[in-house]
């Protein structure tokens, strides 16, 4: 056979743009995270992991930390149940399978930022959310949704499980299909109940899909912006900071190695909740 | 697509016994209405949005899932010029277009590669270009360099930045199915005379259609999408896209809810008539990066 050359010369575009905007960016981004950068000095000075210190103690970055676990924490289990339980479902039933399908994904095609003004109306004080609540008599039940300093981080949690739900139960669709139908035929004739047969039968075989889904979901909650930015501006007071509108808001400060370090803490952060979460369910999978 | 899965409900009625089917269509029949619930749930602020764009001022302060007896299509006209959201849609269309091109080019052209050549360099660069998936951008970083090049402040720089952060996923999807392509396809256009470059335009670019569609999907979204980077990157109105001319437009005339949800409905059109147009394609391509990872 002749040789063909698979000249790397026509990777180059490809690996200048990348690197060029975004490796560069991402080492500079390691330098400057310890250093004093700000727009209130003209130099830039080493300071080790001074850097590190002051945000270890600083209140607000170490608030916007906690704020993210919260809200990953959250984000990722109720997503993950529920989308399980939609891909079960929407796979269970013979009729309407791609309308469902259709509208259960819907909202993870809009703009964030959309979907955050809607919720904006619908969470008015006046809003439909509240004079339904009003109707039912179960007023007791609402409070003051994106203004309350405790919980209102879960409800811009909640908001986001009912935009990108649909995602994960797509993923968990395209899992379940891979399932050998005759495989759970032949489990139900043994004599195993329904929840039997997913526990030691579907469940095992879509655990690669369920893998993916947690690690993603996990990466999407630490990066949200547009829904907090939005809905709660990160307030009342610092309530709803997140690590994203954290470093925005040093950006626009003009601390810019603040801001830098903040960023390489939610990297770093990412990296370590994604590649052990991916340690441990790939564990998980083969002992299944 | 999904017509061909096998279920539990399915099996059982095709053994066909009585009893068995009764009980089956019986939690058939509430699985259904489970899913219905559901689904409007996700329906009533879409429906909210829509009825309400199209209400007054004082209709929209009653709260009411009830259409408005007139429908107030100017309202659309009004925010449309208010908001300039021509403006805005000309350069999100620019922004992603040229986004979609250069990813698509330069991307295939190096998954062809990576997917091809099986040596040491090609399997550092698959993770080097891979890695980006998982670690997030550096914002103020990034500004810098933009600012370094002179192109801060405009929609080049969205393009330069879109397109960078756009190349690990193309090349995750794009080298895999470059590997599922058989080789001899390359050799025997090589016969023929083909350069690799032609042998590439040719012959592989035209089969890599279902990966060239997961990817295009992926972009578009993301970049049509985005808000994020227009509001560190874009200062001047002038080059607002679409998201920013909303939230422009949301800042400085707040108050009449019937028009912020004209301008909602506006920007959310094209998108949703897309999805309804090509559902299995954006479904597709939205999931099958995380579906063959």
């Amino acid at each position: 056979m002749k040789n063909i050359r698979y000249n790397y010369g026509l990777t180059v575009p490809a690996a200048t743009m990348y690197t060029i905007f975004f490796v560069i960016p991402l080492i500079m981004g390691l330098y400057f995270s310890f250093t004093d950068w700000s727009i209130y000095s003209n130099e830039i000075n080493f300071i080790g992991f001074e850097q590190f210190k002051i945000i270890l103690t600083n209140h607000s970055l170490l608030n916007a930390l906690m704020n993210s676990l919260k809200f990953a924490l959250v984000h990722t289990v109720l997503r993950n149940v529920i989308g399980l339980l939609l891909a079960l479902a929407v796979n269970y039933v013979l009729v309407f399978k791609r309308t469902f399908r259709m509208i259960l994904f819907s909202p993870v095609i809009m703009s964030s930022m959309v979907v955050a003004y809607i919720f904006i109306i619908l969470l008015h004080p006046d809003g439909l959310v509240n004079r339904s609540l009003e109707a039912l008599n179960l007023q007791f039940l609402s409070f003051q949704w994106l203004a309350d300093p405790r919980k209102s981080i879960f409800v811009i949690a909640i908001i986001s499980v009912w935009q990108m739900t649909g995602i994960n139960m797509a993923i968990y669709l395209a899992g379940l299909q891979g399932v050998p139908g005759e495989l759970i035929e032949v489990s139900r004739i043994e004599g195993a109940g329904k929840l039997k047969t997913f526990i030691y039968v579907t469940f095992p075989l879509i655990a690669p899909t369920f893998t993916i889904n947690v690690v993603l979901t996990i990466i999407n909650s630490l990066q949200i912006f547009d829904l907090v930015f939005i809905l709660t501006g990160g307030g009342p007071g610092e309530s709803t900071e997140v690590m994203s509108t954290f470093v925005y808001k040093q950006f626009g400060r003009g601390y810019y190695g603040l801001g830098t370090a903040g960023n390489l803490v939610l990297a770093a952060l990412i990296c370590l909740i994604a590649f052990t979460t991916l340690g441990i369910l790939k564990k998980r999978e083969a002992e299944l | 697509m999904f017509d061909c899965i096998y279920d539990l409900g399915d099996t059982e009625e095709k053994r066909g016994g009585v009893m068995k089917n009764s009980k089956v269509s019986i939690s058939s029949i509430l699985v259904i209405l489970g899913l219905s619930i559901i689904c409007i749930v996700i329906l009533i602020p879409f429906y909210y949005m829509f009825i309400n764009s199209l209400s007054t001022w004082v209709g929209t302060g009653k709260m009411s899932l009830i259409p408005p007896t007139v429908l107030h299509f100017e309202n659309y006209s009004k925010v449309w010029a208010e908001g300039k959201m021509l403006r805005g849609f000309a350069n999100s269309l620019k922004v992603t277009s040229v986004t979609l091109l250069v990813v698509l080019v330069i991307g295939s052209l190096a998954g062809f590669i990576l997917g091809r050549r099986k040596d040491r360099i090609s399997i550092i660069m698959y993770a080097y270009f891979t890695i980006g998936m998982t670690v997030p951008a550096f914002a103020i970083p990034t500004i810098k360099i933009l600012q370094f090049f002179g192109v801060y402040n405009s929609l080049f720089a969205l393009i330069l930045i879109y397109t960078a952060f756009g190349m690990p996923f193309s090349i995750f999807v794009l080298t895999r199915f470059v590997k599922t392509i058989p080789k001899e396809l390359d050799e025997s256009a090589t016969i023929d005379g083909c350069r690799t470059i032609q042998l590439f335009y040719k012959i592989i670019f035209p089969l890599l259609k279902p990966a060239i569609a997961t990817v295009s999907v992926f972009i578009f979204m993301s970049a049509w999408n985005d808000f994020y980077w227009p509001l560190y990157i874009l200062n001047e109105s002038k080059n607002w896209t679409l998201p920013l001319s909303i939230f422009g437009y949301m800042t400085k005339f707040t108050a009449k809810w019937n028009y912020v949800f004209a301008v909602l409905v506006i920007a959310s059109l094209p998108v949703l008539i897309y999805y309804f147009i090509a559902q299995d394609m954006i479904i597709e391509g939205l999931t099958s990066g995380a579906v063959k990872g």
